[in-house]
């Protein structure tokens, strides 16, 4: 195990090399570095869930309504305004979760984040290849 | 592997003074300038339909941007503590914003370009749109000018 630096600082080299620490360290104020990396990673997910919501009142605002689906259009808007929320608070929690880590010199832990974000990204664009295709059936 | 107190000579110092840690100090103030443009863009095209939350968006983007150039961290480390209150405001801020849009859609479903009437006319019976053009209201048919020949 790779001891923490006297200002309680760790390089990336050494985060990286030794994903695990066997005994907990106290609390100490991590490199700035890492604190900005973590700060600027939480701007970006609410960036993202801000583009979420946008998307969702675009589709309700601007879409015109799929032929012979009525509901097409908040099948595809409510769960976007939603995950745009819950994308927001996610963020928050991680980024609480890694600025622990980081103060007590443990790995950061694994997001979930990027996953569940590829997931629904990817069933929306299903969901609105279906509802053009039944759109286009039914009309 | 080198030990702890042996670090390369390339390596930066560990005091937080005397260095610039990567241009990571001013990557996140534009990170936090993009995040109050994203909110002034939404709150701007919100204006116009709907003006109160489109005023109070575009209030929060001017508050997020003020608040985060006043609680930037110095050059010494610790002046993190500060930030919290801050990133806890833009999550509320952004979970605002969509429980007012999830409001919006759910409670207020007639958009600005849809039609007033259900069934305008050239309108088919299964789509309230004209099959002519999908977002253009219904054509009026055209005026006739009294002629104004001259003798």
């Amino acid at each position: 195990m790779i001891p923490s630096s006297p200002g309680g600082t760790r390089r990336r080299e050494e985060v990286a090399a030794e994903p695990v620490v066997a005994e907990p360290v106290a609390d100490s104020e991590p490199d700035a570095r890492f604190t900005f990396a973590n700060e600027r990673t939480f701007l970006a997910w609410n960036r993202t869930a801000l583009a979420l919501v946008v998307a969702g009142l675009a589709i309700i605002q601007l879409l015109p309504p799929f032929d012979g689906l009525p509901w097409g259009r908040h099948l595809l808007a409510v769960p976007l305004i939603v995950f745009g929320a819950v994308l927001s608070i996610g963020s928050f929690l991680e980024w609480r979760r890694n600025q622990r880590a980081l103060r007590r010199g443990e790995p950061l832990p694994r997001s979930p984040l990027p996953r569940v974000l590829a997931a629904f990204i990817a069933a929306t664009a299903v969901v609105a290849a279906l509802l053009i295709l039944l759109s286009a059936a039914l009309g | 592997m080198a030990p702890p107190d042996d670090p390369p000579a390339d390596e930066p110092p560990e005091d937080m003074e005397e260095m610039d840690p990567g241009l990571a100090r001013e990557r996140t103030e534009l990170a936090w300038t993009r995040t109050s443009i994203s909110f002034a863009a939404l709150g701007a095209a919100a204006l116009k339909e709907a003006p109160a939350p489109g005023a109070l968006i575009l209030a929060m983007s001017l508050l997020i941007f003020v608040l985060a150039r006043r609680a930037r961290p110095g050059r010494r480390a610790g002046g993190h503590d500060r930030r919290h209150p801050l990133l806890l405001l833009v999550t509320v801020a952004v979970t605002g914003i969509s429980m007012i849009a999830l409001a919006l859609t759910l409670f207020a479903a007639r958009g600005p370009l849809r039609p007033a009437h259900p069934t305008p006319p050239g309108t088919s019976s299964t789509s309230p749109w004209p099959t002519w053009c999908p977002n253009s209201p219904p054509r009026r048919p055209p005026t006739t000018r009294p002629s104004t020949a001259s003798a």
